[in-house]
């Protein structure tokens, strides 16, 4: 019988950040778009280079929590095309799983007044 | 007052200002039309003691019912003979429209050329997409925050990016052999396309401060 955290690999603070954004920027997931959605969520708190948000959507993609495909290249770009992302079902639920903690913290931060 | 209506033959046929008007009509027929015209006049309305002294009603009749009409003939000889002209006429081909190609907006170029160092670390796709993602966001900064603002920005991203990088491609390739920790060193030293690289951006850097 699997044990939970294998089932699901649980996520650290950036990955929940990085599917977070990936889930806002909707359809246009790509990794210039997720980079400011990162940015606008930690709010100048954290410098985020987009080195790291690669290396963590890389990680997502290997555990099964978003999918990608290459995009078209566009002028404004240098020629160069996007990679699109989806968080995939699994993901979802890997993030509400995440996420859960953190809500009970903020209530029982909010109830302390 | 005049009584116009059941024709007073003692009573000229017009008013005071309908004699202003066709003094200005007989004015204007004058301009329009050429002197020669009472000459083709018929004998009977054409003026026996010459035009000294105006006479209204003739004016009027010449005016109104001569005058016009070899007006309207000429207007009638020119229409046919433009009308001619045309149809005679070689068919012009249209002048196409001229296509005023607008030049593209220059782009701001990256302080540095980041391939060389990303490249080492990314996949050649992944890479691409990087660079790409980069000068977009590049691209966006330059107004907003100026040309040297978005250089800092662009450099340190760079710069920051690169030890995440570095430590995913470690984790991917090695998982922690000293055997492949050496084969990166070899390859980054027996690496030509640093040094291609190297003296690229040494190029640029000159061309610049020129």
């Amino acid at each position: 019988m699997l044990r939970k955290s294998e089932a699901t690999p649980p996520l650290g603070e950036f990955e929940v950040l990085v599917l977070t954004a990936v889930l806002a920027a909707r359809q246009d997931a790509y990794g210039a778009v997720i980079h400011e959605e990162i940015e606008g969520l930690v709010n100048g708190n954290r410098e985020v280079s987009l080195g790291s948000v690669y290396t963590t959507l890389d990680r997502l993609e290997q555990k099964g929590y978003l999918k990608s495909w290459t995009g078209e290249p566009t002028p404004e770009r240098g020629g160069r095309a996007k990679r699109y992302y989806e968080v995939q079902a699994s993901g979802q639920r890997a993030l509400r799983a995440a996420l859960e903690p953190m809500k009970k913290a903020a209530l029982i931060v909010e109830q302390l007044g | 007052m005049p009584d116009i209506l059941n024709g007073d033959p003692a009573q000229p046929f017009y008013r005071e200002n309908e004699v202003e008007q066709l003094h200005l009509f007989e004015d204007a027929s004058f301009i329009t039309c050429e002197p020669a015209s009472y000459v083709d006049c018929e004998p009977e309305i054409a003026p026996a003691g010459g035009v000294d002294e105006p006479d209204y009603d003739r004016d009027f009749v010449l005016f109104s019912d001569r005058e016009m009409s070899d007006l309207g003939k000429k207007r009638v000889a020119v229409s046919f003979k433009i009308a001619v002209s045309v149809i005679a006429a070689p068919e012009v081909q249209p002048i196409a429209p001229v296509q005023m190609s607008r030049p593209e907006p220059q782009r701001p170029t990256p302080p540095i050329n980041a391939q060389f160092l990303l490249d080492l670390f990314l996949p050649e796709s992944h890479c691409e997409e990087f660079l790409g993602d980069l000068q977009e966001r590049y691209n966006k900064k330059v107004p907003r925050l100026g040309k040297l603002r978005a250089d800092l920005w662009y450099r340190k991203q760079v710069f920051t990016s690169l030890w995440p990088l570095f430590r995913a491609w470690m984790k991917r390739s090695s998982k922690g052999s000293l055997a492949r920790v050496v084969c990166f060193g070899l390859r980054l030293v027996g690496r030509e396309s640093w040094a291609n690289a190297l003296r690229k951006v040494a190029d640029e850097e000159r061309k610049r401060s020129i």
